[in-house]
C-alpha cells in the first residue's frame, strides 16, 4: 500500500528541497583559467653615461610560462575611470552590463570624471595604494607612466587571452606601448578630417562632391565661402582646429608635408626643418588669406570647442572646419537638420593628406590597468572587453560614428548604413594614420609648440623664429627626460 | 557679646579654586577653535611638511620621491620658462582685482543697507552667484563673455562700443577674469552688511544733530567703524586671489599667450600633466612665502587706517 505523505512531511522535503536548490545556485562556479605569473627579475645592463660605460643593474618583470588551473571566481568589484559622459553614459552602462552577465562575479561601477581631472584621479589613485582597477590613459601619457612602473604590462595576458596585436591598426598600437612593452589597448582612433557644410557650399556656387584637396583649393573655396557684412565677416569659410592655427593643424600639414616632429628614436625634435618652417608659412598665410586678419576672426569670433547652438559649425555661420570625428556624434546627437560632410584633410601641394592627433605622439586613448589594482586578472578581462570585443569595445564605436582602433570593426555594413554621408571619408582617413614617435616629454613640449604657434598665428615672432625657439626648448626638455629615465 | 566670623571656615575641605576671567575666556577659545586645530593636525600638517619635503625630490607622485637639494627652487627662478610669467599675471590679478572686489562689495552693501523697498530680495540676488559651483559660473561666463552672442558684448554694443573677443585676446583676457570675478562679491558684501548694521545709530543721529553731511557721516564714522572688517576682507581676497585657478583651469587653459596662465594654473600643470610633483610642490612654497609676505605688508600698514573701537589688542 502506498504510503501518503503528510502534509508536514511535504512542506518539510519541499523546504529542504527548495534549500538545496538555492545552495546550489549559489556554488561558487569554477572555471578553468589561464593564469599569467609576473616575476620580478634583476638584470646587468651595460649603459654609458657621460661618456663612461657603466653596468647598473635592473629590476624588470618577466613573464614565464602560463599555466591553466581551476579556479573559483571570488566576487569583486572594480571600477573603471573614464571621461565617457553626456551621450556616451547609456553606452558605456550597457557594455557594462553585458560584460556583468559574462563575468558573473565581477560587478563595474564607472567612475566618471572631468576630462581636466582624470590624470589628477589617476595619479593619486596610485600614489594612495587606491587606484581605479581600469583607467582611460591617453596614448601620449604611457611614456610618463611606464618609466615610472605605474602601468601593469599586458603582454602576457594578450599572449594569454589571444589577443592579436594585428587586430588593430598598427599606429594605433604601437601607440599603446613603450621601449616595446605593452601598457593598454587602444579603444579609440580619432581620425580627423575636413567637415564643410554642403548648403552653404552649393549656395556659394562650389560643388559639394569635390571638396578642396590641396591648401592652395581651400584658400580659394574659403573666400568663396566667407561672406562680409559691413566690413565684418558675416559667414566664414573655414576654420582651424581652435580657432587660430594650432598644434593639431601644424602636426597634420608637418606629417602631410613628408616633415618629421621627432626623429626616430624621439630623442630629437626636428619639426623646425625646413619642411616645419614651410607648413607653418602654409598655415599663416591660410590664416590671413581666409580670416583676413586675426583681429577680423577675432571680430567674428567663435567658441570652436563648445558643440551647442552656440558653435558656429552647427548654427551654419561656418561653413568648414578641421575638426575631429567625435564631432559626428555631437551633431547627429543634436537637435539640427545641419546638411554636412566630411572629407580629407587639405594637403600641401606635393604631399599626401595624413592626419595625426593633436599631442605629438599621441591624441588617442586606450584603457590600462594601473599598478596596485585589486585584481589585475579580473581587470585585465574588462580591459579586453573595452578594447578588443567587437560587440563591445567595436559595438561602442560604431554608436558614435567613430572607427574603431579594431580593423575588422570598421568593416561592418553597419556604418555605410548609419553614416553614409560621413564614413566613406572616415575609411579613407583611416588609411593616412601617421606615425610620431612617443617621447617621455609630449605634455611640456605640447605646451611649448603651443606657444611657439600662437605667438607666429599673432605675430608676435615670425614663423622660423618660433619653430627654433619651440625646437631649442623641446630639445632641452628631451634631454632632461630622457637623462631621468635612463 | 561677641560673635566670631571663624566658624564660617570649614577646616579642611577642598578650597574650590575658580578661573579667571582671562584663563576662562582662553578655555573657551581653545574649547570653539579645537575643530580646525584637530582637523589641522589629522588632516593637514602631515600633507604641509610632506609638500615641503618634496619639494626639494624629484617626484612624480606615481614613484618614489629622490632627494636633489635645492634644484626645484632654482628651476624656478632661473630655468622655468613661464614662472614670471604666471607670477605677472596673478599680481596683475591681484593688484586689480582685490581693490576692485573690495570696493565694489562695500559699495554695495552699504547701498543694500540703505532703507529701500525689496532690498532683502535684492541681498539674494547678489548674493547667490557666490554660493555658484565654480564649474557652473565659468561655464556661464563663457556664454557671457562670447563676442558675438555674449550679454556684455551686446551691451556693449547698445552704446555703440565693439566689444573686445575677451578671453581670445591676450590683452583683455585678464580684465575679463577680473570682471568676472566680481560678480562672487556676495561672501564680502554680507561680511560687509553685518558690520554697517553693528554701527550704533547714536553716531549717526549725533552727526545730524551737528549739521554733518551724508559724505562726511560716510567718511568719517562708516569706513572707520568698517575699518577692520575692511582690512580683513582685503587680507582673504589678497590670500584668496593669489590661489586663483578654476576659472582659468576651465575657461582658458591658460591661453591666449599665456596671458591667464595664473600661478596656481601653472603649478597644476606641472604637478598632474607633467608629472613633476617635486618642482610643483617647490612652486607651492614658494607663492606661500609670497602670500605670507603680503599679508604681513598689510598687517604691518593696518596700524595707520583700521580703527579698533575697544582699542587694539
Amino acid at each position: 500500500m502506498a504510503r501518503r505523505l503528510a502534509r508536514r512531511e511535504f512542506l518539510r522535503v519541499g523546504g529542504l528541497a527548495g534549500l538545496g536548490a538555492a545552495l546550489a545556485a549559489c556554488k561558487p562556479e569554477i572555471v578553468v583559467e589561464t593564469v599569467v605569473k609576473e616575476v620580478e627579475k634583476v638584470v646587468k645592463e651595460t649603459v654609458v653615461v657621460e661618456g663612461e660605460v657603466q653596468v647598473v643593474e635592473k629590476v624588470i618583470t618577466v613573464m614565464p610560462e602560463t599555466e591553466e588551473v581551476e579556479i573559483t571566481p571570488q566576487d569583486v568589484t572594480l571600477t573603471v575611470l573614464t571621461i565617457w559622459g553626456g551621450t556616451r553614459v547609456p553606452l558605456m552602462d550597457d557594455m557594462i552590463a553585458r560584460f556583468q552577465e559574462k563575468y558573473p562575479w565581477i560587478t563595474v561601477e564607472h567612475v566618471l570624471v572631468p576630462g581636466g581631472e582624470r590624470l589628477q584621479k589617476i595619479q593619486t589613485g596610485i600614489a594612495g595604494g587606491t587606484p581605479d582597477d581600469v583607467v582611460m590613459v591617453g596614448q601620449g601619457e604611457i611614456p610618463m607612466f611606464a618609466t615610472r612602473r605605474a602601468l601593469v604590462p599586458v603582454d602576457d595576458y594578450m599572449q594569454a587571452y589571444g589577443v592579436d596585436p594585428n587586430a588593430y591598426y598598427d599606429t594605433s598600437f604601437r601607440l599603446s606601448q613603450w621601449q616595446d612593452v605593452t601598457y593598454q589597448l587602444p579603444n579609440v582612433l580619432s581620425t580627423y578630417h575636413y567637415f564643410y557644410n554642403v548648403d552653404l557650399f552649393e549656395e556659394a556656387g562650389l560643388d559639394p562632391d569635390t571638396p578642396p584637396d590641396t591648401w592652395d583649393d581651400l584658400i580659394t573655396m574659403s573666400k568663396e565661402l566667407t561672406t562680409w557684412d559691413g566690413g565684418f565677416i558675416d559667414h566664414l569659410g573655414y576654420s582651424f582646429y581652435h580657432g587660430l592655427p594650432n598644434r593639431a593643424d601644424f602636426l597634420q600639414t608637418l606629417v602631410s608635408a613628408g616633415g618629421e616632429f621627432y626623429s626616430e628614436d624621439a630623442r630629437e625634435a626636428v619639426f623646425n626643418s625646413e619642411v616645419g618652417v614651410q607648413s607653418l608659412e602654409i598655415l599663416l598665410n591660410a590664416m590671413n588669406d581666409i580670416y583676413g586678419s586675426v583681429d577680423d576672426y577675432q571680430a567674428w569670433g567663435a567658441i570652436q570647442g563648445s558643440l551647442d547652438i552656440s558653435n558656429p559649425f552647427i548654427a551654419g555661420t561656418l561653413a568648414s572646419g578641421h575638426r575631429g570625428v567625435w564631432d559626428i556624434f555631437f551633431i547627429e546627437s543634436a537637435d539640427t537638420d545641419l546638411n554636412y560632410r566630411v572629407a580629407l584633410l587639405p594637403r600641401p601641394a606635393g604631399g599626401t593628406s595624413r592626419f595625426v592627433g593633436d599631442v605629438p605622439g599621441g591624441g588617442n586613448w586606450g584603457y590600462a590597468i594601473p599598478a596596485g589594482a585589486k585584481s589585475v586578472e579580473d581587470s585585465w578581462r574588462l580591459v579586453e572587453w573595452l578594447c578588443h570585443e567587437p560587440t563591445a569595445a567595436g559595438w561602442f564605436m560604431q554608436q558614435q560614428g567613430r572607427p574603431s582602433p579594431l580593423k575588422a570593426v570598421n568593416e561592418d555594413p553597419f556604418y555605410y548604413e548609419e553614416f553614409p554621408h560621413t564614413w566613406p571619408d572616415v575609411v579613407k582617413a583611416l588609411e593616412t594614420y601617421a606615425y610620431i614617435p612617443l617621447s617621455p616629454a609630449s605634455a611640456e613640449i605640447g605646451s611649448v609648440l603651443t606657444q611657439a604657434l600662437e605667438e607666429a598665428a599673432l605675430g608676435v615672432t615670425g614663423a622660423k623664429d618660433a619653430l627654433d625657439w619651440a625646437a631649442a626648448e623641446s630639445q632641452a626638455l628631451l634631454d632632461e627626460a630622457w637623462g631621468d629615465i635612463w | 557679646m561677641t560673635v566670631t566670623p571663624a566658624a564660617t571656615t570649614q577646616v579642611g575641605s577642598p578650597k574650590r579654586r575658580r578661573l579667571s576671567m582671562s584663563r576662562r575666556e582662553a578655555l573657551f577659545f581653545y574649547f570653539f577653535i579645537s575643530p580646525w586645530i584637530i582637523g589641522f593636525l589629522v588632516f593637514q600638517i602631515g600633507p604641509i611638511l610632506a609638500s615641503l619635503y618634496f619639494s626639494f625630490t624629484s617626484y612624480a607622485i606615481v614613484d618614489s620621491p629622490q632627494w636633489i637639494g635645492t634644484r626645484n627652487y632654482l628651476r624656478a627662478f632661473t630655468q622655468d620658462r613661464l614662472f614670471w610669467t604666471s607670477l605677472w599675471n596673478t599680481f596683475y590679478y591681484v593688484g586689480f582685482g582685490v581693490p576692485l572686489n573690495v570696493v565694489f562689495a562695500f559699495l554695495l552693501a552699504v547701498l543694500l543697507n540703505a532703507e529701500i523697498r525689496g532690498r532683502i530680495s535684492y541681498r539674494v540676488a547678489y548674493y547667490i552667484p557666490s554660493i555658484i559651483p565654480g564649474v557652473a559660473g565659468a561655464v556661464l561666463w563663457l556664454i557671457l563673455l562670447n563676442p558675438r552672442l555674449g550679454l556684455i558684448n551686446m551691451a556693449l554694443g547698445v552704446f555703440g562700443i565693439q566689444g573686445p573677443n575677451w578671453l581670445a585676446s591676450p590683452q583683455w583676457s585678464k580684465p575679463a577674469f577680473i570682471l568676472m570675478s566680481l560678480w562672487g562679491v556676495g561672501g564680502a558684501m554680507i561680511i560687509y552688511l553685518a558690520g554697517l548694521q553693528g554701527i550704533p545709530v547714536e553716531l549717526y543721529e549725533a552727526a545730524d544733530i551737528d549739521g554733518a553731511s551724508t559724505a562726511a557721516k560716510f567718511t568719517r564714522i562708516t569706513i572707520p567703524l568698517m575699518s577692520p572688517i575692511i582690512f580683513y576682507n582685503v587680507v582673504t581676497q589678497i590670500i584668496g586671489s593669489f590661489q586663483v585657478f578654476g576659472s582659468a583651469f576651465i575657461m582658458t587653459g591658460g591661453g591666449p599667450l599665456n596671458s591667464t596662465r595664473f600661478y596656481m594654473l601653472h603649478l597644476y600643470d606641472y604637478a598632474f600633466a607633467y608629472f613633476r610633483m617635486g618642482y610643483a610642490s617647490a612652486l607651492a612654497w614658494v607663492l606661500l612665502l609670497i602670500i605670507v609676505a603680503f599679508t604681513l605688508l598689510v598687517f604691518r600698514g593696518s596700524s595707520a587706517w583700521v580703527f579698533y573701537s575697544g582699542g587694539r589688542q
